[in-house]
C-alpha cells in the first residue's frame, strides 16, 4: 500500500475507468464541504448548557480562554480543538448528540459548499465510496453524512464517562486512512482524496489521486512539490 | 414455562381493569391470551337500570372508547373486538372501596369458578385521602384475599416497589410480615397500625358529626351544589354533603397520617398502607398461593395500546410538566440517584408472566416481583432531567440561524442542590405572594392607578398559585428525587422471561433490555403527556379517541346460570 507519492495523475473519468479494485473518495469536510467549525460548535454546546450555576462557570471558563484560543487559532489547531473539547467537559452524551445534531441542521446546512458537493456527486458518480474525514466532532456531523448519503465518517470522537463528556477530545491517528482501507478491502492506489491544509498530507500521499482543495499556505507548496492538481471552487453555499 | 399454556381455560377476577395499568393489561390480556377467561370486578357506571348492568355499560364504554383498546379495535375490528369480549369477559359490579368488596355474599357465590383474584385495584394519589386509602388500598386487598380463599384460588396483588420506603441501596424481592422502613426498637405491628390510623380517622369523623360542624359541611354542600347550578334532590344534596364531610375527614388528618408515614420511613400514605396490605397479606394468606408483583413508577406506554399512551396525574407528570412546560429549572435532585420507571405496557407483561408462573407452580411461599427497571436499565435523575429539557427543546422545533442573547439566557433545567432551588422558585413564589399583597393594597383606592393595581394582582396571584402547585409537586416527589437512593431488584421477572419458548418471547418477553431511555422519553413519554396528561394539569381535557361503536348488548357480558356451572378445566 502506497504511504507516499511522487507525480500523481490527476483524477479524471477517463483513468477512473481503468480501475477494477473497489476505491474510495475521502472528501475533508472543513475547507472542502464546509468551513472550520469544531470551535463554533464547542461554543454553541457550551452556552446553551443547563442549570444556571453550570452556564455561568462555562462562560466563565470561555471568556477567561479567549485569549489563548485566539493565540491558537493562529499558532496551533490541533490544540485549539483541544480546548474545545475541554470545556464541553461535564456535559452528557444525550444533550451533546442532540444539540450536535440541531447545530448542524441550524447552522451548518445552510454553509454546504456547492463546489464541494459537485466534487462529491462526480467521485459517487464513478462508483467511489464515499468517507467523509473530519477533525470535527462526529456528533456534529453525523447528520451531514446521513445527508449526503456518504458511506463513512472518520470523524473526532469525544470521550465520555458514565455518559459524561470528560473535555478529551479523539482524533483520528495520523494513518487511519490506511487502516481503514486495509479492514475495507479499499484500494487507496484507486482512491481519489481532496485535502485542505496540511494536516492531509498524509491522507493525500497515500492515495493514488490526490486533490488539494483551496489550501493553506503550507500545503499548497506541498502540493507544488508533490504535483498535486490543485482546485479552486467557488465558496457560494448550495441552494 | 409458557403463559399461553399455564393460562389457558383458566379464569382470573380482576379488579381495577378500569385503571390505567388495569386497561393496558386487560387489552393485552384480551389480545394475547383469547382462551383465558376474565371475570371483571366494576364500579357500576351512572344511568339508570341495575347494579349489574350498570357495570357492564361500563366496560362496554371503555371498549369503545379508551385508547387503552384502540390497538385492539385496529387489530381486531369492532364485530371481533365483540366478539372475543362477549366469549372471555365477564363483569361483575362491586366497589373496592366497600367490605368484601362490594359483593355481597350471594354474589361472591354467583361467580362460580376462580383460579386466581389479581388485585389492581389502589389509589394511585401520593397523598390519597385517608379514608379511602385504607379502605381500598388495605381493606379491599384483605378483602381479595378472602375472596380467593373462599373459591380456592390463588391471589396476585399488586403492590409497588416503593413499599420499601427510606432505602439505600439494592432493594431485594422479599416481603416481610409487619415491615416499617424505620421500625421502632420494640418492633412494628402492621395491624396495631391499622387500627391506630382507624381510631385517628373514626375520631376525625366523629368530630365531623359534630351539630355545629356538620351544620356548617351543610351550608357549604349547599353552596357548591347552587355555584354549580344543581338540581336540589335529595340525592345530589346527599352527594355534596358527602363529598364536604370526606374532605373536612381527609383536612382534619392529612398532617398527621403524613406525618406518620414519615416518622416510619414512609414517603407518604400511599406507600405507608401499599406496605401494611402486604404485611396484612403475608399475615393472613395461609393456603393460598400468594404473589405480589411490585411495579415501580407506571409510565406512558413503549408499544401497545400505542407508543406514548397515558392516563392519571399520580407519576411523574407534575414534575415533567414543571420542567418542561413550567417554571421550574432547578430541580433539586441527586444527580445520580436513579428513578425507577418502568413502560405501563411492560408491568403488563411482567403480569402475565407472574400470573402464570403463580398458577404453573402454586406455592405456599409468597413471591414477590419488582417489576422496575433500576437494576437492569437504569434511568439516573440527571438523565431523566436532561433529556426532559430536549423534549421541551424538540417541542420547540427548528430554530432560527441566529443564535440571540434571548437564547443565551433561556435555561434548560438541571439538578440541583437544595440550596440553588430554594433561591429560585420558592422565592419566586414568596414574591409573588408579597407583590400580590401590595397590589391588592393599591386596588383598595380609586381611579386608574387602582383598577391597573387590581388587575395586576389578579394576575401575580395566579402566578404565586401556580408556584404553590409547583412548589408542592417538588415536595411530594421528594422523597423519589432526592432522598432514597435505592434499586430495585428484578431477577424473578427476568427468569420467568428466560424461561418462555422462543414462540412467545415476542407477546410476553420482559425485552427491556432493547428500551432505550432517549427516543423513548424524548420521542415517546412527554410528547405522549402533552397530548393525554398536561391537558389535565391545565384544566383542560385531554384528546379522546372517537367512539367506535361495538354491536355488543352489555347483557352478554353478565354471568350467566350455564357459565356458572362450568366445571374447571
Amino acid at each position: 500500500m502506497p504511504h507516499s507519492a511522487g507525480n500523481k495523475p490527476t483524477p479524471t473519468p477517463a483513468n477512473l475507468g481503468a480501475m477494477s479494485l473497489r476505491s474510495a473518495a475521502f472528501v475533508r469536510v472543513e475547507g472542502v464541504l464546509l468551513p472550520a467549525h469544531t470551535l463554533r460548535c464547542a461554543l454553541y454546546l457550551g452556552a446553551t448548557t443547563p442549570g444556571i450555576p453550570e452556564r455561568l462557570a462555562r462562560w466563565g471558563g470561555w471568556l477567561a480562554s479567549a485569549p489563548l484560543a485566539a493565540g491558537l487559532a493562529l499558532a496551533d489547531r490541533r490544540r485549539l480543538r483541544r480546548l474545545a473539547g475541554y470545556h464541553l467537559r461535564g456535559l452528557t452524551r444525550d444533550r451533546i448528540e442532540a444539540l450536535g445534531s440541531e447545530y448542524f441542521e441550524r447552522f451548518l446546512a445552510s454553509e454546504l459548499r456547492a463546489g464541494g458537493l459537485e466534487l462529491l456527486e462526480r467521485a459517487r458518480g464513478q462508483g467511489k465510496t464515499i468517507v467523509l474525514c473530519s477533525r470535527g466532532l462526529r456528533v456534529a456531523l453525523e447528520p451531514l453524512a446521513a445527508e449526503l448519503g456518504a458511506e463513512h465518517l472518520v470523524a473526532s470522537e469525544l470521550e465520555f464517562r458514565d455518559d459524561v463528556a470528560t473535555g478529551q477530545i479523539m482524533e483520528p491517528d495520523s494513518d487511519w486512512a490506511a487502516c481503514w482501507a486495509e479492514a475495507a478491502e479499499v484500494s487507496l492506489a484507486g482512491s481519489y482524496a481532496y485535502g485542505s491544509d496540511l494536516a492531509d498530507a498524509e491522507l493525500l500521499g497515500s492515495v493514488g489521486f490526490p486533490c488539494v482543495v483551496d489550501p493553506d499556505l503550507a500545503l499548497r507548496s506541498r502540493a507544488r512539490a508533490e504535483g498535486w492538481p490543485v482546485l479552486s471552487l467557488p465558496r457560494e453555499a448550495a441552494s | 414455562m409458557s403463559v399461553l399454556n399455564a393460562l389457558a381455560h383458566k379464569r382470573l377476577l380482576l379488579t381495577g381493569a378500569s385503571g390505567f395499568l388495569g386497561k393496558v393489561w386487560l387489552a393485552h390480556l384480551l389480545e394475547q391470551l383469547p382462551e383465558t377467561d376474565l371475570v371483571l370486578v366494576l364500579r357500576p357506571g351512572g344511568g339508570r337500570g341495575a347494579p349489574q348492568a350498570r357495570a357492564a355499560r361500563r366496560l362496554v364504554d371503555l371498549l369503545e372508547t379508551s385508547p387503552a383498546f384502540r390497538g385492539l379495535r385496529e387489530r381486531l375490528g369492532a364485530e371481533g373486538l365483540a366478539a372475543r369480549a362477549a366469549a372471555r369477559v365477564r363483569v361483575v359490579a362491586g366497589d373496592l372501596g366497600s367490605p368484601g368488596l362490594g359483593l355481597g355474599a350471594e354474589a361472591q357465590e354467583a361467580l362460580g369458578p376462580i383460579d386466581a383474584v389479581v388485585n389492581l385495584a389502589g389509589l394511585t394519589d401520593l397523598d390519597p385521602p385517608p379514608r379511602e386509602a385504607l379502605d381500598v388500598n388495605v381493606q379491599g386487598a384483605l378483602d381479595a384475599l378472602e375472596l380467593a380463599r373462599s373459591h380456592g384460588a390463588a391471589l396476585l396483588h399488586v403492590s409497588t416497589a416503593y413499599v420499601a420506603g427510606h432505602r439505600q441501596g439494592l432493594v431485594p424481592e422479599l416481603a416481610e410480615r409487619d415491615y416499617a422502613p424505620c421500625p421502632p426498637a420494640t418492633g412494628f405491628s402492621a395491624r396495631r397500625e391499622l387500627a391506630d390510623l382507624r381510631a385517628l380517622l373514626a375520631r376525625a369523623e366523629a368530630e365531623a358529626d359534630d351539630q355545629r360542624v356538620a351544620a356548617e359541611l351543610e351550608a357549604r354542600a349547599e353552596a357548591a351544589r347552587r355555584r354549580l347550578g344543581l338540581p336540589g334532590d335529595a340525592a345530589t344534596r346527599a352527594r355534596f354533603l358527602q363529598t364536604e364531610r370526606r374532605r373536612f375527614v381527609s383536612e382534619r388528618v392529612e398532617g398527621e397520617t403524613r406525618e406518620r408515614a414519615r416518622s416510619w420511613g414512609w414517603p407518604n400514605l400511599y406507600t405507608q398502607t401499599k406496605s401494611l396490605a402486604e404485611s396484612l397479606l403475608l399475615e393472613e394468606a395461609g393456603q393460598v398461593p400468594l404473589a405480589i408483583a411490585r411495579p415501580a413508577i407506571v409510565e406512558s406506554s413503549w408499544r401497545d395500546p400505542f407508543p406514548g399512551w397515558k392516563e392519571g396525574l399520580h407519576t411523574s407528570a407534575p414534575i415533567t410538566y414543571a420542567l418542561s412546560e413550567g417554571p421550574l429549572r432547578a430541580l433539586p435532585a441527586r444527580a445520580d440517584l436513579v428513578l425507577d420507571v418502568i413502560p405501563v405496557d411492560l408491568v403488563a407483561r411482567g403480569l402475565s408472566l407472574i400470573a402464570a408462573a403463580l398458577l404453573e407452580s402454586p406455592s405456599s411461599a409468597p413471591a414477590v416481583y419488582h417489576l422496575g427497571s433500576s437494576t437492569q436499565r437504569p434511568f439516573p435523575m440527571r438523565r431523566v432531567i436532561e433529556l426532559t429539557a430536549l423534549a421541551r427543546r424538540d417541542r420547540e422545533g427548528p430554530r432560527s440561524e441566529r443564535f440571540g442573547w434571548r437564547e443565551l439566557l433561556d435555561l434548560d433545567p438541571a439538578a440541583s442542590g437544595d440550596g440553588l432551588y430554594q433561591a429560585t422558585l420558592p422565592l419566586w413564589r414568596r414574591l409573588a405572594r408579597g407583590s400580590e399583597k401590595v397590589l391588592a393594597e393599591l386596588a383598595r383606592g380609586q381611579g386608574r392607578l387602582a383598577d391597573r393595581a387590581a388587575k395586576g394582582a389578579s394576575r401575580v396571584g395566579r402566578i404565586a398559585r401556580d408556584l404553590s402547585a409547583v412548589e408542592e409537586a417538588v415536595e411530594r416527589f421528594r422523597p423519589f428525587v432526592l432522598e432514597n437512593a435505592c434499586r430495585f431488584e428484578s431477577s424473578g421477572v427476568q427468569a420467568l422471561s428466560a424461561a418462555l419458548p422462543e414462540s412467545e418471547r415476542l407477546a410476553f418477553g420482559w425485552d427491556l433490555e432493547d428500551l432505550d431511555w432517549s427516543p423513548y422519553w424524548r420521542q415517546i413519554h412527554i410528547p405522549g403527556l402533552r397530548e393525554w396528561v398536561y391537558p389535565r394539569l391545565e384544566g383542560k381535557r385531554p384528546a379522546r379517541d372517537a367512539r367506535v361503536a361495538l354491536s355488543l348488548d352489555p347483557q352478554r357480558l353478565c354471568l350467566t346460570e350455564a357459565e356458572l356451572d362450568r366445571p374447571r378445566a
